[in-house]
């Protein structure tokens, strides 16, 4: 029997209990302002890193001269880069082209060196990038090789073809090829060593745990490399009887006099992600190598579609539950248990309709719901042009913008995903304050600018499969720019074709979570948050140099924040003075620079018994 | 942490843990048994007991093949238990066991608390330290004129012979590497690796690194200094024994240890840890053991005692353990010991030969001898060779030329594989080894070079030249004592020596008329043992077999003209104060005078400074193995070096040669790659090449071009590293590292420098390691 002083005691109790954990959810919904956009930008500032900007693209066309500045600094680095190609637009020029910009190297195009005198000659960029085949080997490989020996850093970004260098021994001395084995050979895997870019270290070989993951290119001319050379990646060959300093290599570097020339067997060039390779190559030419990158690994939520019930039947056969229903009790919690495991910041691009055709209009109430769970997560939204139906885009546009002022009113809508990208000129007619739009996987830069305002961020990952071309796509973007773009497709949950929900989800988490980790020093970012990184990356400029066991970096058009990567060869950090320093492993860091000028002093290797 | 640091807790760590087995251990289980034993007598039964057992028992666990550390842990423990349980049963294991089993009782069925419990286990604990503290203060108070003299020994032995560990870090004789390869071949239980040599000293070493986890370079390092130490203790005990005024132990020992008279072939051994200075802690303790035999069962026999006459059975017994131990650690050891139990069967006649005496020494002294030679034995049966330098020491006994060894132990390394044994190297090396041999003196070292104890020896050898052409059998041992004993160029010194030996037997034979005839006994041994020595240095020259060559034979010689020099000392100054019959006059008088010619002797510049004794490694070399081993896993690094290091590292990482490395360097010409695979190498190369052995023109230069560009001379093993062939093969690795070095700037580092020494360090990618053959310009 409990007595009238122990009920009221328990009563009290138990209202204090109720009172607290209601008190927590009633602040946190009262606290939630999931009305406005916190990512939104000043178009002032907008505008002021565009003009930056292009005064930076109009100094760095200055610069690709050939002859360097008498009054330059010499202990500053030669950032500018000579790109030697008689094939005009091909590929690999896109390629250096969109290299040269992210890296800030003022880029100059030569075809031969033909009528060059010694003096233009002495005053050509350090940095010498050729496409191996396209170029006369035959007359110009004296003139290459005798630059290499003097210090210039050459990069293969393709290598001649193997009849080309078998026949020419000036060519074999320049790439430190000691042998060929074979012109064309199926290798059985690839090995990608630790260092050479940001992450792990990864053997792409056919095994049961990679099954169906070989979709790297495995037939190579194989070179065998020499004295002086050090190896970043080799063909695995499934010969016991190899030792693996004969298997083929894929990619190198050989000591040339007094320069570094590194080569690429390979196709990897060809495509956007060969800035990675590019940047891999330049960052192991000295004793450190500072460049800038965007830092920002978004995870976008295209076409979310849990807003009408406009395929509730279908899906309620698949799932028991109709699509709002799913997509808030089923998709939702399972985004947020990968957002939580990843520290992702999600962005849901929101597809009020798929389906205009149907009289199912989205119902009043879900935005402001998703706003609200977004906003506690540190998300965004952002607006989506996909539709299954055919009505223009203008009036999708319309409708759906309607609906999302009749919810949200004040939400400043900056961000959209477009299924093509001919989308873009609609969208910003119907959004006047949209600042970035996120494409689906497509070649070309990763990052760039549509127009004066608007800048365009390429998916660069679906998540939905990690082939291992996929896998060193990813290493490239994150060693080249740290950044990363993975582009969920929910337009598959909303209107499922062949897979369901718990294939989707199971795929893209156990991808997600394991092939991300690796760059967990990178930081998660929505799709504005990136956008205004991007602008800041494409505005800064920046000169560096080593002396007396420091690293001293000046950034120009400094706002902020800005990042920058590390490869550091020789020595350890000791001190950073004007940056946050992260260590990505495998002598990579991560500089967040909060001052204009950094200066990084290194430790003098003391042992511990001397 | 500085070097010097580290090597002062090495030394102390090593030094208390050979202390806790070796000493206190024994003390802990016999400590009832001779208590009523002085302190000095106790400290000598327990060593000698400790280092007995842990020999044997090493040698048994290694020819059964289960050493190890469980077995090296229980063959101690285990026999430790028993004997102290056994020992003691009645006194107070068994109540212990009582009291144990009740408090016990007491706890589980709740009659005590824990708290009742710890408050007693805190407080027969506190009894304990107190207990101790009081025996301890009281100890000091009663003998303070010990706890002074054994400081001063202590500080004055540190002083001289450790001072040069903090200087030199690496080894200081050529031989030590093989010893320190015969020891880690005892980790494989594989004792007798490169034939049969008397191991008792490597036994030592090798329960202490396998026991403590201690790297054995390290306890090779320091060891040194601790068997020094013990050497002079027992120099003081003996004394303590014989002598009249106990003051007069310290006194002499202090001339020993501290007065710039010795020829410096009489101490430069102290600075190395090698088996015969390791021996030589066991012959005074066997003489003392002797003494004390004699003694007890002579007052036994008075007493007319019945039974086995226990007391003197034990120092019979201790006796006979102390010669084992010589003839386990060296040879030459059990010689000394030998001419020694000679002399005192001559000094103490009467009573050796008396009836009950002499059998039952010999009977003990042949049983110790064949426990010692035991090991050997069943391994010879085993068919496991004898090692090469017995057979030099044996050559020696012939009457073979001095100094030529016919299968020189520090040429061990150089073997080819498949020539295990010495019978397998080709006749023509062989010749070549003993030419080389001839040209090695065991004193002169690199460093040394720089200090007066070189120029002394070369003094010496000098001299001798001359002295080799001297007539007359007696000028020569003058000129001998003078130059091996003592630092002198003239006869004068050797004089010194006869007037020693001659009052030596006039106060021996005062003593005996005095009635004092133990010590007159004592006395006459001593100067007859001294005597022998003299005999043994001549004996080329006397064309009788020669026991031991001269600088060992002055070694010894050095060491017991101190007992009789100190014995002399002892006599003259208990006549001086003799009258006194204060017994503390008598304590202070002569410890005071002695402390006042110490200051005179300081004054005149008689004081020795600390000599240096240089390693046959750059000290950058220790700093970089012992940081190397510090920082990787197992067998994880390989070290490129000369072959200082092989033998260092064993255990623990990879070692590639300097000069076979070259030889397979050859750049562009190489068909195939050269690979190092481990993720880090490490190279060490000396700036300025070490002189081992072999002084040359352009000896102390740096590395040059000039060497570089010679070609690498066709030698083997260690040869490779002597002389200017050093200077080349360094000369060459600095280029080839500086060419790597402008091939892989990020890849390779330098990891250690210092003005004489480089040790670069080379990161590499084992699946994808760099090709080392590069062409640097000096390719052979």
């Amino acid at each position: 029997m409990v007595s009238k002083r122990n009920f009221v005691s328990i009563i009290i109790l138990l209202l204090i209990m109720i009172f607290m954990f209601m008190f927590s959810v009633v602040l946190k919904q009262r606290l939630n302002d999931y009305g406005t956009n916190s990512y939104a930008e000043d178009m002032e500032e907008v505008q002021r890193f565009r003009q930056e900007y292009d005064a930076l693209s109009r100094k760095f066309e200055q610069e690709a001269t050939i002859i360097r500045e008498a009054d330059q600094n010499p202990q500053l680095r030669d950032h500018r880069v000579l790109f030697l190609s008689n094939a005009g637009n091909s590929d690999v020029a896109e390629t250096v082209k969109a290299w040269c910009l992210y890296e800030k190297h003022p880029l100059m195009t030569l075809s031969t060196f033909k009528g060059m005198e010694d003096e233009e000659l002495d005053g050509l960029p350090g940095i010498i990038v050729v496409d191996g085949l396209s170029f006369n080997w035959d007359q110009e490989v004296n003139t290459l090789y005798a630059l290499a020996a003097n210090g210039a850093c050459v990069i293969f970004a393709r290598m001649p073809s193997p009849s080309v260098v078998s026949k020419n021994a000036r060519l074999r001395a320049l790439t430190g090829i000691k042998d060929i084995y074979s012109e064309n050979i199926a290798i059985d895997g690839v090995r990608l060593f630790p260092g050479f870019f940001v992450g792990n270290e990864e053997s792409y070989q056919d095994s049961i745990e990679n099954e169906g993951r070989q979709d790297l290119d495995l037939m190579i001319p194989w070179y065998v490399t020499g004295e002086g050379s050090k190896t970043y990646m080799m063909g695995i060959v499934n010969d016991r009887t190899r030792k693996s300093e004969y298997l083929p290599a894929l990619v190198w570097r050989f000591t040339c006099g007094m320069g570094k020339v590194f080569c690429i067997n390979g196709e990897y060039v060809t495509k956007d992600t060969g800035i990675g390779f590019l940047t891999a190559c330049l960052a192991d030419r000295d004793s450190y190598d500072l460049y800038p990158v965007i830092n920002a690994q978004n995870v976008v939520l295209a076409s979310y579609g849990g807003f009408s019930d406009e395929n509730g039947e279908a899906l309620n056969e698949i799932y028991d539950q109709r699509q709002i229903a799913l997509f808030r009790d089923i998709v939702w919690p399972s985004l947020v248990s990968m957002e939580e495991k990843t520290g992702a910041k999600m962005t849901l691009m929101a597809t009020p309709q798929l389906d205009y055709t149907d009289n199912k209009e989205p119902v009043k109430g879900q935005l402001i719901y998703y706003l609200r769970l977004l906003n506690e997560g540190y998300g965004e939204a952002g607006i989506s042009t996909e539709q299954l139906s055919s009505i223009p885009l203008s009036e999708k546009l319309e409708k759906d913008l309607s609906y999302w002022r009749s919810e949200a009113l004040n939400y400043a809508l900056q961000a959209a995903y477009l299924e093509k990208p001919e989308h873009y000129t609609t969208v910003k007619q119907a959004l006047p304050e949209l600042r970035t739009v996120v494409v689906p996987s497509q070649d070309g830069m990763p990052v760039s600018y549509l127009d004066d305002v608007v800048t365009c961020q390429v998916a660069t990952s679906s998540a939905m499969h990690h082939t291992f071309s996929e896998d060193m796509d990813l290493k490239a973007y994150e060693t080249a720019l740290g950044y990363s773009n993975v582009v969920l497709d929910m337009a598959q949950v909303s209107f499922p074709e062949g897979q369901d929900w718990a294939d989707f989800s199971r795929n893209t988490s156990k991808n997600l979570i394991t092939y991300w980790k690796q760059f967990s020093g990178f930081d998660q970012t929505t799709i504005s948050e990136s956008d205004a990184r991007i602008r800041r990356f494409f505005a800064l400029d920046y000169t560096d140099y080593r002396a007396d066991g420091e690293i001293h970096l000046h950034v120009d058009h400094f706002d902020q924040q800005a990042f920058f990567i590390l490869k550091l060869g020789v020595g350890e950090i000791h001190e950073v003075q004007g940056a946050e320093i992260t260590d990505l492993k495998h002598d990579f860091y991560l500089l967040h620079v909060k001052e204009a000028d950094v200066v990084i002093t290194l430790k003098e290797h003391k042992l511990l018994i001397r | 942490m500085s070097m010097q640091l580290l090597t002062l807790l090495q030394l102390l760590g090593v030094a208390i843990l050979y202390i806790l087995v070796f000493l206190g251990l024994p003390a802990l289980t016999f400590h009832r048994k001779l208590e009523d034993r002085p302190v000095f007598v106790r400290f000598m039964a327990y060593l000698t007991i400790g280092n007995f057992y842990v020999m044997n028992l090493v040698f048994l666990l290694q020819l059964l093949h289960i050493s190890n550390r469980v077995t090296l842990i229980l063959g101690v423990a285990l026999p430790m238990l028993i004997t102290i349980a056994v020992m003691n049963w009645k006194e107070w294991v068994k109540a212990s066991l009582v009291t144990a089993g009740e408090t016990t009782h007491n706890v589980m069925v709740n009659t005590m608390g824990f708290r009742l419990l710890f408050t007693r286990i805190f407080q027969a604990f506190w009894q304990a330290v107190c207990n101790t503290a009081k025996a301890l203060a009281e100890n000091i108070s009663v003998r303070w004129v010990d706890w002074i003299g054994t400081g001063a020994i202590l500080i004055l032995t540190c002083w001289q012979y450790g001072t040069n560990l903090f200087r030199a870090y690496g080894y200081t004789a050529s031989d030590m590497l093989v010893h320190n390869y015969w020891i880690n071949s005892m980790n494989n239980n594989d004792i007798f690796v490169a034939g049969i040599y008397p191991f008792g000293f490597h036994c030592v070493i090798y329960y202490l690194h396998a026991v403590f986890g201690i790297e054995t370079y390290i306890i090779l390092r320091v060891f040194s200094l601790i068997e020094t130490v013990l050497i002079h203790l027992m120099l003081v005990n003996i004394m303590r024994l014989v002598c009249r005024l106990e003051t007069m132990a310290y006194v002499a020992t202090s001339i020993y240890v501290a007065l710039n008279i010795w020829g410096p072939g009489t101490y430069t051994r102290f600075f190395s840890a090698l088996p015969q200075e390791y021996g030589m802690i066991f012959i005074l303790p066997a003489v003392c053991f002797l003494i004390l035999f004699l003694r007890d069962r002579w007052d036994e026999d008075e007493g007319r005692e019945k039974g086995l006459r226990k007391e003197s059975t034990w120092m019979l017994l201790l006796f006979g353990m102390n010669v084992s131990m010589t003839f386990a650690a060296h040879f030459y050891d059990t010689i000394a010991l030998g001419i020694f139990c000679i002399a005192l069967a001559i000094g103490f006649c009467k009573r050796v030969f008396h009836k009950g005496f002499f059998l039952r020494i010999l009977a003990f002294g042949v049983a110790a001898l064949v426990v010692a030679v035991l090991p050997m034995w069943i391994a010879f049966l085993s068919g496991t060779p004898m090692e090469g330098s017995l057979r030099w020491g044996i050559s020696i006994m012939q009457g073979y030329k001095e100094n030529t060894y016919s299968a020189p132990s520090q040429l061990q390394e150089g073997r080819n594989e498949g020539e295990k044994n010495w019978e397998d190297v080709p006749a023509a090396r062989k010749e070549k080894y003993a030419l080389d041999a001839s040209k090695m003196s065991d004193t002169l070292r690199t460093g040394a070079l720089q200090s007066g104890v070189t120029q002394a020896i070369a003094s010496i050898h000098a001299n001798l030249e001359n002295g080799e052409q001297r007539s007359g059998v007696l000028q020569t041992l003058l000129y001998y004592l003078s130059f091996y004993i003592f630092m002198s160029d003239s006869s004068s010194a050797a004089l010194f020596f006869f007037i020693i030996v001659l009052l030596g037997i006039g106060f021996a034979v005062i003593s005996i008329l005095q009635k004092d005839t133990e010590h007159g006994s004592f006395m006459i041994a001593a100067a007859i043992n001294v005597l022998f020595y003299c005999i043994i240095m001549i004996s080329k020259e006397l064309r009788i077999p020669v026991l031991m060559d001269r600088n060992r034979c002055s070694v010894y010689l050095a060491y017991f003209f101190v007992i009789l020099l100190g014995l002399v000392l002892d006599f003259i100054m208990s006549l001086l104060i003799g009258f006194a019959d204060s017994d503390l006059f008598q304590r202070v008088l002569p410890g005071v005078i002695g402390l006042g010619l110490f200051i005179v002797f300081a004054f005149i510049g008689m004081i020795r400074k600390p000599a240096y004794v240089g390693a046959f490694q750059k000290n950058g070399a220790i700093t970089c193995v012992t940081n190397i081993l510090r920082e990787n896993p197992r067998h994880s690094f390989t070290i490129l070096s000369s072959n200082d290091e092989l033998r260092m590292i064993e255990n623990y990482g990879y070692h590639y040669e300097s000069y076979e490395f070259l030889v397979d360097n050859l750049g562009n010409n190489a068909s195939n790659f050269l690979i190092i695979p481990t993720s880090k190498v490490y190279i060490f190369v000396e700036k300025i090449p070490g002189v081992y052995d072999e002084p040359y023109v352009g000896s102390g230069g740096p590395v040059s071009k000039v060497s570089a560009s010679k070609p690498l001379p066709v030698e083997y093993g260690i040869l490779m590293y002597k002389g200017e062939r050093r200077h080349i093969v360094m000369s060459k690795l600095y280029y080839w590292a500086q060419e790597f070095h402008r091939l892989f700037e990020n890849e390779i580092s330098v990891y250690y420098e210092d003005e004489e020494f480089v040790c670069y360090l080379i990161e590499q990618n084992v699946d994808r390691p760099y090709d080392m053959s590069i062409t640097y310009g000096y390719n052979n």
